[in-house]
């Protein structure tokens, strides 16, 4: 497991206005929270924090304040990031104890290319992380998965994945992991089919039923005559 | 064409398309994606058009996967008729898509035909788009 130091400054100013100011200067607002202690607001710089993304990299944070220096161990909880241009806009951070067992979600890398693929199956990858517990120091990196067997029509579950010393899979066994599929054959649209497609109407909910009761109704005026 | 089979009203006011959009913004099943960087309505000519475009590529190959649905219909009245006597007949469904939103997704196809793939179905839509790729539409942790 990766060992990594960041330096973060202790922020006073909240709210979108200071954010943007913020994000304006290179920095990025951040927020420290664990078990014994209570969450406080920070400041990173952007460049330090995106060039040191790991996925579950355990980092010794320096809190600056003033003179001041304080220390914790944390992960990165959880990074948001802007849906369009990519860049970061808030990172969590969260304290940890290296003696406490822990949830972490884990990469699973696919090894081998299945034999449904060769014969013209396409793969298909449901599940691309799983939830592992373990202690911090032994969160592997990523998990490997042999899908060379695999045939057209065939998957494989959560619970077939082999797991290093330690650390146990909390996912659910029977959730799938990976499929190889027929790929899709592009069907030739008839242009009749479409003329009538388009002079089609929805139901409409309500009206629906109104037509069902009506023609019901005069189903029984019927029998009753 | 795309369109709903049952709907709750026959006809809908046309609404804003403020902000981004906060659902449907990550790549969910495929490697790669087409993502919308303007506002828009998609009609279900144009869903359809930029499916088969792109499906007419990949040939036999790769799973296309349609994550925008057209369930807005939209009204027009006919030609040379005066304003008044009411809101004119549905013509047409659209999707609403606002920036960000992944449209389109597609897996099992090397990473230069899926992006000429999605340069053809960009060319169906009115909108201006991103080609992404697991690594770039990825959310959450790192």
């Amino acid at each position: 497991m990766e060992r990594l130091s960041l330096e973060a400054e202790l922020r006073k100013e909240t709210g979108k206005g200071h954010a943007r100011r913020m994000r304006r200067e290179g920095y990025v607002p951040a927020v420290l929270y664990g078990k014994e202690r209570d969450s406080v607001s920070l400041k990173i710089s952007e460049k330090v924090l995106s060039g040191s993304l790991r996925s579950n990299a355990i980092i010794d944070l320096t809190i600056k304040s003033g003179r001041k220096k304080d220390k914790a161990v944390v992960m990165i909880k959880d990074l948001q990031k802007d849906v369009i241009k990519g860049h970061l806009i808030h990172a969590d951070f969260h304290e940890i104890s290296l003696e406490e067992k822990m949830i972490a979600s884990v990469s699973l890398h696919l090894i081998g290319e299945p034999a449904g693929v060769k014969e013209g199956g396409i793969l298909s990858q449901a599940l691309r992380e799983v939830d592992v517990e373990c202690l911090p120091t032994d969160i592997p990196s990523w998990l490997e998965v042999d899908i060379s067997h695999l045939e057209v029509g065939d998957s494989l579950n959560v619970s077939e994945i082999e797991t290093p010393e330690g650390v146990t899979i909390v996912t659910e066994g029977d959730e799938t992991v990976v499929s190889v599929v027929l790929p899709t054959i592009e069907e030739e649209p008839e242009e009749v089919e479409e003329e009538e497609d388009l002079d089609q109407e929805p139901a409409v909910i309500g009206e629906e039923e109104d037509e069902e009761e009506a023609a019901e109704e005069a189903g029984e005026t019927r029998e009753e005559d | 064409m795309l369109m709903p089979k049952r709907v709750k009203y026959r006809k809908q006011q046309r609404g804003r398309m403020r902000g981004i959009a906060t659902r449907g913004n990550t790549l969910e099943f495929g490697e790669y994606g087409l993502m919308a960087l303007e506002p828009a309505w998609i009609t279900n000519r144009q869903i359809e058009a930029a499916r088969i475009a792109m499906t007419r590529h990949i040939k036999r190959g790769g799973k296309v996967w349609i994550k925008i649905f057209p369930d807005k219909p939209v009204t027009a009245k006919p030609a040379e008729t005066r304003m008044g006597s009411g809101k004119g007949a549905p013509e047409f469904w659209v999707a609403v898509v606002k920036p960000g939103r992944i449209m389109f997704e597609l897996t099992g196809v090397t990473p230069e035909i899926a992006r000429e793939a999605m340069r053809l179905a960009s060319h169906k839509l009115p909108i201006k788009t991103k080609f992404v790729t697991r690594e770039e539409g990825e959310g959450g942790q790192q």
